[in-house]
């Protein structure tokens, strides 16, 4: 084996690789069509996902406070995993006031986000539909969503009002505090901008405005619909094998 | 005749002084900070780890919150300990290698300083919040390109002199070396650029950045390690490689299978189907390379159980090489299509990442520190105790890390895959794992303490000044590392 | 021991020329540029190009609808009859101002 023939050796079996799995699926995946409504579909014209909230800055934040090591965003399809059917991470199931939401992820959730942000493991719940959940959890209860996100970010053991099935879910949360990002200001001139969180007297907990990006971008992920009518074509929802 | 021989003998005993002369400083340099590093490393993850279990554990210190200690023991894992570990090995193989005084050390010192501290400052952007917030590549972006003009500067005159060599056998241990020398900056930069650089979609950024933490592994620690494997086996056993050609076929499978792996994180997720896919498949076929590289050098090694058991360095590397084929099997495992609907997202990457980065590659490092150092330092290790601790430690501890993690994690997937359970009932389930892995990671650091202080004190002269080398059993009249071992039979040591 | 491959234009090339091997693909990255920065389609560009449809229908029905002659010639008999109603010199009595100030200098 000479020094040229383990070379060009190396660079074959490198290049190759590197062109098929990264440069091509690159310039592949920056160059999607955008989806456009067809006929029977609920409206007309391209479809463009809107997501409330500060997406860009929150999603950033999400990173780099590294949610991504406990929590998930992805519904897998039925081939890799059970995701759609589990609780309601991959959307609303159907009720009597709402349709069945339920899919799978589509390349354009992760629209305006400079990645995606996959997740390592499962130690907590998915969150491609966090905002939907609450929204429809704390429907009733006075509390926004927005505020709920941050009372859990501050202390996620001592915040009420979510329900999974019959447990509350502050009784059983493995989440650790994310307190770094709040302040303690004296209560007296803060305006109305405090927790309403219990700490010693004349103190209150202030969210910081990373916290309230967080916060923002966290129930800005209703991935299920994302904000429009969804075009048929892109209703990934699997025939459920089992009604439960 | 007999006189040339022993002319020549001397000679080489000479050329090969000098060239350790000419290296001490950035070789130790390297192992040093290296070892710090590792033990910095293995707090963090015994933090990360706890705090999976217990969130309420240091939640007084908002720098070491969960996520961010988890992306920073990564780091520190591999960018301080694991690359400078690779820096030392690699400069001072390659040198004995292609037989080259290294003409350059200044350098290397001087920017291996600069490696330190862009390590440092990225670590330090990781915990207060500022790193890039993408898995596997946390450093903020503009670490990244200063990283990659240090490893330049360190390693590119180890393939000067690869080139500059004289004429003759160009050594299994070279092959691996000249690949990872490249590998390393064609992965890096590509990643650099198709990750922070260049827009394109988000998905494709996180499923670059995890083909760039797979091929890593595959394509840089692995070769060094195994660079190193394949110069200790025969040398201390006296004994040429077993085979060549399955050699040659180890090295190749790898250098094909290695460029596919990373993306199988990304099963299900929004890009080209075939992308994860190639990458479990690859995961699966590196039982291949695995089996040829672990019969070789095993094979070599064979029959000389009493040089394994004694040489430290030859201790490591074997039971290296052996959880070389452990990985190549575990991966095979994890990574068919069924297991990987449960460990996709489970604490079973975590097992085998930790299972190639500590058993397989650092085992392999701390063989190879073992027997670099009393070379370069011309004394010899203090203490066979520390090594014996060091050595049942780590095996132990990186036994249970990854026993916990894989089972911890299938079990946790399982759950998740069953819908009829609720996921706390699961996530209790694998937060019992999570305390056996946080205890490992504790016989991890009294291992290492053991390292590192020993390491400190050859590093600051305090070595046995001796002809015999330091062996993990009684006292051999035969000297198992071969003439070389005697380190004081040229010259004085004050050099 | 045989030196021969070793000397400094030897280093020298050898130098460059592992330079250029570690940096092949960085290389590579720049020559494929075409495909990793070419201008894409984006969803609110197709939305503007819905846009841009209905804008140029709108334009071709309204050029197809205008009459230009029968405006031509509408413009002319307005001007005609607005010629007509010229008042003529004398018959309207133009009150004149008692004193006009100067205009200030330029």
């Amino acid at each position: 084996m000479t020094f040229k023939a383990f070379i060009f050796g190396l660079l074959a079996s490198f290049g190759f690789p590197w062109l098929v799995a990264v440069v091509i699926p690159f310039s592949k995946m920056r160059a999607l069509e955008p989806v456009k409504y067809e006929e029977g579909d609920a409206a007309t014209g391209v479809f463009i996902p809107k997501r409330d909230g500060r997406v860009t800055e929150g999603s950033k934040v999400y990173g780099q406070e590294g949610c991504y090591q406990c929590h998930t965003q992805l519904i897998r399809p039925t081939y890799a995993g059970n995701d759609v059917f589990r609780g309601e991470w991959a959307g609303l199931r159907k009720t009597l006031d709402n349709p069945d939401t339920r899919r799978e992820t589509l390349a354009m959730d992760y629209q305006d986000e400079k990645v995606a942000h996959i997740g390592q493991s499962r130690v907590g719940p998915d969150l491609s539909n966090l905002g939907r959940r609450l929204e429809q959890s704390l429907k009733g209860t006075g509390v926004s969503p927005e505020d709920w996100v941050l009372q859990h970010l501050y202390n996620p053991r001592g915040v009420k009002n979510y329900r999974i099935g019959t447990q509350d879910l502050p009784e059983r949360s493995t989440c650790p505090s994310k307190a770094g990002l709040f302040k303690i200001v004296d209560s007296y001139g803060a305006g109305g901008g405090l927790l309403p969180v219990e700490i010693e007297d004349g103190k209150g907990v202030q969210a910081s405005d990373r916290a309230r990006q967080l916060a923002s971008y966290l129930t800005s992920l209703k991935k299920d619909t994302l904000g429009q009518p969804l075009p048929e074509s892109l209703n990934t929802n699997p025939q459920a094998p089992v009604e439960e | 005749m007999a006189e040339t021989t022993s002319n020549a003998e001397s000679n080489d005993v000479a050329l090969r002084a000098s060239i350790d002369r000419s290296l001490r400083h950035p070789v130790m340099f390297f192992f040093t900070s290296g070892a710090v590093w590792l033990a910095l490393a293995i707090v963090l993850g015994l933090v990360a780890s706890a705090k999976k279990h217990s969130p309420e554990f240091l939640s007084c210190f908002s720098w070491l919150d969960a996520g961010k200690v988890d992306g920073a023991h990564m780091s520190a894992l591999i960018y301080g300990w694991g690359a400078q570990a690779a820096f030392g090995i690699i400069i001072w193989l390659m040198a004995r290698l292609s037989r080259k005084e290294c003409t350059n050390a200044g350098t290397i010192l001087t920017v291996g300083h600069l490696w330190n501290l862009f390590v440092f400052i990225g670590l330090i952007c990781i915990l207060s919040g500022n790193g890039s917030g993408i898995a596997y590549m946390e450093f903020p972006g503009f670490i990244w390109p200063l990283l990659i003009v240090c490893y330049l500067a360190i390693t590119i005159w180890s393939l000067v002199q690869f080139q500059v060599r004289d004429a003759g056998h160009v050594y299994v241990s070279q092959w691996y070396l000249l690949a990872g020398l490249l590998w390393f900056p064609w992965i890096a930069v590509t990643a650099f650029l198709f990750v922070f650089v260049f827009d394109g979609h988000p998905v494709m950024a996180t499923a670059i950045a995890s083909w760039f933490k797979g091929s890593l592994f595959l394509l840089f620690f692995l070769p060094t390690a195994l660079a190193s494997a394949y110069y200790l086996a025969p040398k201390v056993t006296g004994r040429p490689v077993y085979s060549y050609n399955l050699a040659l076929f180890g090295f190749w499978a790898l250098a094909f299978l290695g460029p596919w792996a990373g993306m199988q994180k990304l099963v299900g997720a929004p890009i080209p189907q075939f992308l994860p896919y190639m990458g479990a498949a690859a995961m699966v076929l590196i039982l291949i390379p695995a089996i040829s590289v672990g019969l070789n050098i095993l094979k070599t090694v064979h029959g000389h159980g009493d040089i394994v058991a004694e040489s430290p360095s030859l201790r490591f590397t074997s039971s290296g090489i052996v959880l070389f084929v452990a990985y190549g099997v575990l991966s095979f495992v994890l990574h068919t299509v069924p297991a990987m609907k449960m460990t996709q997202f489970s604490y079973s990457g975590y097992g085998l990442d930790i299972l190639g980065f500590y058993g397989v590659f650092s085992l392999c490092a701390f063989g190879a520190i073992y027997f670099i150092v009393p070379r370069i330092t011309r004394r010899e290790w203090l203490s066979r105790r520390f090594i014996s601790w060091h050595y049942f430690l780590s095996l132990y501890g990186v036994a249970s890390i990854v026993i916990c993690a894989v089972v911890g994690g299938v079990t946790q997937g399982q759950g998740i895959e069953d819908v009829a359970q609720p996921f706390a009932t699961m996530a209790e389930r694998a937060s019992q794992y999570g305390w056996g892995v946080t205890i490992a990671w504790a016989f991890l650091l009294f291992a290492n303490l053991f390292f590192c202080l020993h390491l400190l004190l050859m590093w600051a002269r305090l070595g046995r000044r001796s002809s015999h080398p330091t062996l993990l059993k009684g006292h051999h009249t035969e000297n198992p590392h071969g003439p070389e071992g005697e380190i004081d039979n040229i010259g004085s040591a004050s050099a | 021991m045989d030196h021969t491959r070793d000397n400094p234009l030897k280093r020298f090339t050898a130098f460059w020329v592992a330079l250029l091997l570690v940096t092949a693909f960085g290389i590579a990255c720049i020559i494929l540029r075409p495909m990793t920065h070419a201008k894409v389609d984006s969803a609110m560009e197709a939305a503007a190009d819905d846009r841009r449809a209905v804008r140029a229908e709108v334009d071709n029905a309204q050029r197809k609808n205008l009459n230009q002659s029968a405006l031509d010639e509408a413009f002319k008999a307005k001007a005609v009859s607005l010629l007509k109603s010229e008042p003529k010199p004398g018959k309207v009595a133009v009150p004149k101002p008692a004193a006009e100030p100067e205009p200030a200098s330029e």
